[in-house]
């Protein structure tokens, strides 16, 4: 599957979807006008390649500032996504990356995180 | 309605609610679960959504205390900003204010240094500077000291309180009531530091003094004890030196109390004060000193006019004193007329450089007279060149006279001759008898001519001496007899070109010598007593000058008869020019300096004191049209002081009387302003004069009422 890279917008992050390696990262704000028509597409494909895996590695990176309550929809959708995928017998790696004094990102990751038993999970500062 | 993020939740209700529609066939079971899980699902998003809100909304209200806060920050700090530019502008505004009022006193420091170059008048000037300084700083007081080299101490030359009302020095009329200040301890040497006026002087540097009371530098018991007697209270004091280029001190300049303008509260000389009045200072200082230097030049110049007038004066010891008095009587006479309010000299005044033009006018009226012969000056006698030569001629008459007596003498041995050599053997007693008579009476004879001989001499002798004299007009009778006495000759026996002078020598070239014994005409005018001008040009061109004088063929012409034949006092034609010349010398010799403008009208004034208002006076001829007022008011002087003084060698002086009334007669033939007359006599200046410089015998009644307007 070809790689995906969209830059960052005002309102939306840089994605940075690599299939070969299976590497995947989000990083910056996220509050589109219309999230579905953002993020569909790449939660299609992402479903589609992650369904394809068996036994692989896979890293997912959140580096977030700042995501509304729409993306955080989609973000639990994408924690479920890994843990299933993890369920699988693939090694799935989330990291949630977050400024050291961003309490707020701080707090959401954690939350976020207690989704994950399978899939390894792990807070880093950056 | 549900948005587009509950897709997937919609889809499943929907599946759900079509089962219930349909109801046949179904596994509720099986689907229950399946709702139950999403419904679960659901629960757990929602929660988590609530809680990702929640923590939104936290943060959200966090941010939204903090932005407040900034807000609050911002305006706050904005209300300091505008504080602080209103202050900002509150400070310019009185920058500016400073600088229009540091820039008005600059203007008044330009305009002070400007008044300063061009005031001539010592005191004046030397107040500018003291009310220049003081109007910088509004000081309620000050003063200028002036430094004295050769004692070494600093005089207050001004000194002033305005509020006391007080002033000293200067035009004020008051003279300083302090002592001249020392720097050094006249015996030690040892400087005066502790006080702050020759500390100033001594260190070059201004002294500032915020407060004298609360001040411990200087010794200020002078200015307490000042303070005590005229009941005052200094408080700031500023003491400014007047330097030199080199940096040497030449004055001081004092302030005290500077005052707030428009209260009067007294404040210290603030620090831009300070540099104002330092300004003024340097400006002053130069400036004095200029006017130090233009002053000696002045009187450098001053000293050589008196120079020439008394060398004039001492040329001849008869006219002693004349230039010197001629000024005095002159400037006693323009000052009349200046005060005189009506008549024709109403409108007549000098300012004070026409004074000063006036006066050199006045000293160096005579200057020509430099070059005029001092016989032809004081030439008493007709014979006189350089010395009378009546003493010449009288020898000549001593000679004659011994003639006589040898031709008497020669005559009796002639007759004894005759006797013996004749007649030698005839000797009858009647013979011898007549003879004896005859020889008698030819004795007689001789006897007789010889005495009439000699008294003729001795009375023609008399009668030339009388001539030389020049009391008796010389008519055609006189004339007659002096042509015939010319006419007795003499015999002499030596050569007359022996001891000669080189110019006498080449005056007798192409005259013949006559073989000895010559005969001589007892007087004579001979070829060589005539004394041709130079050769060399005449030092002026009298046409350029408008000189309208005659000038004679020969410089002189010492002729005895001619100088004999004077018809009225001693002077010959030519000498008379000489006498004249004196006056275009003045002009020329005048005319050749080159005096500044305000003393070009020196010349004018100085050259026309001997024409009259008739227009026949001299060297140009000048009347009442054309002759300077200055120039009548010296004429008057130099006429007056002439007859009134009392060292004349041929004239008596005259009385007061007499020489006004001679003056009434110059008035009445119009030789002198007849107005400028009225004035003298009526002024009284004659007499202010007279009772200055004329003997007392001199002095008598004069009828001023008589004298003026009549004549």
């Amino acid at each position: 599957m070809e790689n995906i890279r969209i830059s960052p917008t005002e309102r939306t992050p840089e994605i940075n979807f690599d299939f070969t390696q299976n590497i995947f990262n989000i990083t910056g704000e996220s509050y589109p006008e219309d999230v579905n028509a953002f993020y569909d597409n790449i939660m299609e494909k992402l479903k589609i390649h992650l369904a394809g895996l068996s036994d692989a590695s896979v890293e997912l990176n959140f580096e977030l500032i700042y995501f509304n309550s729409s993306t955080a929809k989609i973000l639990m959708e994408l924690f479920d996504l890994m843990e299933e995928t993890a369920e699988k017998g693939n090694k799935v790696v989330v990291n949630w990356i977050h400024e050291e004094d961003d309490d707020h990102m701080e707090e959401l990751g954690e939350e976020f995180g207690e989704d994950l038993e399978v899939a390894e999970f792990n807070m880093k500062v950056k | 309605m549900i948005s587009d993020s509950f897709k997937k939740e919609k889809i499943v209700l929907e599946t759900s609610e079509g089962l219930l529609e349909c109801s046949e066939g179904v596994d509720y079971k099986s689907e229950f679960d399946k709702l139950l899980k999403q419904y679960k699902k659901l629960l757990k998003t929602t929660d988590r959504l609530m809680r990702v809100s929640d923590s939104n909304e936290n943060r959200l209200k966090q941010v939204n205390i903090q932005v407040s806060r900034q807000q609050h920050e911002l305006e706050k700090n904005h209300a300091e900003l505008s504080q602080h530019a209103e202050v900002l502008e509150a400070k310019v505004a009185d920058r500016t204010k400073d600088l229009k009022a540091a820039q008005e006193k600059l203007e008044k420091l330009v305009e002070i240094g400007i008044a300063l170059s061009k005031e001539r008048n010592l005191n004046r000037f030397k107040e500018m500077i003291l009310s220049g300084a003081k109007e910088l700083t509004n000081a309620d007081g000050g003063g200028l000291l002036l430094f004295d080299e050769a004692s070494e101490t600093l005089r207050y030359e001004l000194f002033g309180v305005d509020s006391l009302d007080l002033h000293f020095g200067g035009n004020s009329g008051r003279t300083i009531p302090f002592e001249p200040i020392l720097l050094r301890d006249p015996e030690t040497s040892r400087p005066y530091y502790f006080n702050i006026i020759p500390h100033t002087a001594l260190t070059r540097r201004t002294v500032s003094i915020p407060q004298i009371r609360e001040s411990s530098d200087f010794d200020f018991s002078d200015i307490e004890a000042f303070d005590k007697s005229f009941d005052y209270r200094s408080q700031s004091y500023l003491a400014v030196p007047l330097k030199k280029n080199e940096g040497e001190v030449v004055g001081l300049l004092v302030l005290f109390n500077a005052r707030v303008k428009g209260t009067g509260r007294v404040i210290p000389f603030s620090h831009e004060m300070t540099g104002f009045v330092e300004g003024l200072a340097s400006q002053a200082a130069v400036a004095l000193i200029n006017q130090q230097l233009l002053d000696s030049q002045q009187q450098l110049l001053d000293s050589l006019i008196r120079l020439i007038a008394s060398a004039i004066d001492a040329k001849s010891p008869y006219t002693g004193g004349h230039c010197e008095r001629v000024v005095v009587l002159s400037e006693m006479l323009a000052r009349a007329a200046c005060q005189s309010e009506t008549g024709p000299w109403a409108d007549f005044d000098m300012h004070e450089s026409e004074w000063r033009e006036f006066k050199i006018a006045a000293w160096l009226h005579d200057c020509g007279k430099i070059t005029t012969p001092e016989y032809v000056v004081d030439k008493a006698t007709k014979l006189e060149t350089i010395y009378n030569r009546i003493h010449e001629v009288r020898t000549r008459f001593e000679v004659l006279y011994r003639d006589c007596f040898i031709e008497y003498q020669k005559a009796l041995l002639e007759m004894e001759k005759d006797d013996t050599e004749l007649h030698p053997d005839q000797k009858s007693e009647l013979e011898t008898e007549q003879k004896k008579q005859l020889k008698v009476q030819r004795q007689a004879q001789l006897q007789k001519e010889l005495d009439e001989k000699l008294n003729r001499l001795q009375d023609d002798f008399s009668f030339v001496a009388n001539c030389n004299v020049g009391g008796e007009f010389m008519d055609e009778n006189r004339k007659k007899r002096l042509d015939q006495i010319a006419l007795i000759t003499w015999e002499r026996h030596f050569d007359d070109r022996l001891g000669l002078s080189q110019a006498e020598l080449y005056r007798l070239k192409g005259i013949p010598q006559h073989s000895l014994p010559a005969v001589e005409n007892l007087l004579s005018d001979r070829k060589e007593h005539l004394i041709p001008t130079p050769d060399v040009s005449s030092p002026y061109d009298a046409k350029q000058y408008g000189f309208q004088v005659k000038e004679p063929e020969y410089m002189f012409n010492n002729g005895e008869c001619y100088n004999l034949k004077i018809a009225k006092g001693t002077l010959t034609e030519e000498e008379r020019f000489k006498i004249i010349e004196h006056a275009i010398q003045t002009i020329v010799m005048l005319d050749k300096l080159p005096f500044p403008r305000n003393l070009s009208q020196v010349v004018e004034i100085a050259g026309a004191h001997h024409e009259t208002m008739a227009g026949n006076g001299y060297p140009k001829k000048l009347d009442g049209a054309t002759i300077p007022l200055k120039a009548r008011i010296l004429a008057i002087a130099d006429v007056f002081e002439a007859l009134t003084a009392s060292d004349r060698p041929y004239k008596k002086a005259k009385t007061l009387s007499e020489a006004i009334r001679i003056l009434g007669f110059m008035k009445k033939d119009r030789h002198i302003d007849p107005d400028l007359f009225d004035l003298f006599v009526s002024n009284g200046v004659y007499d202010q004069y007279a009772r200055r410089y004329l003997n007392k015998d001199q002095i008598d009644e004069v009828d001023v009422a008589t004298l003026c307007g009549k004549c």
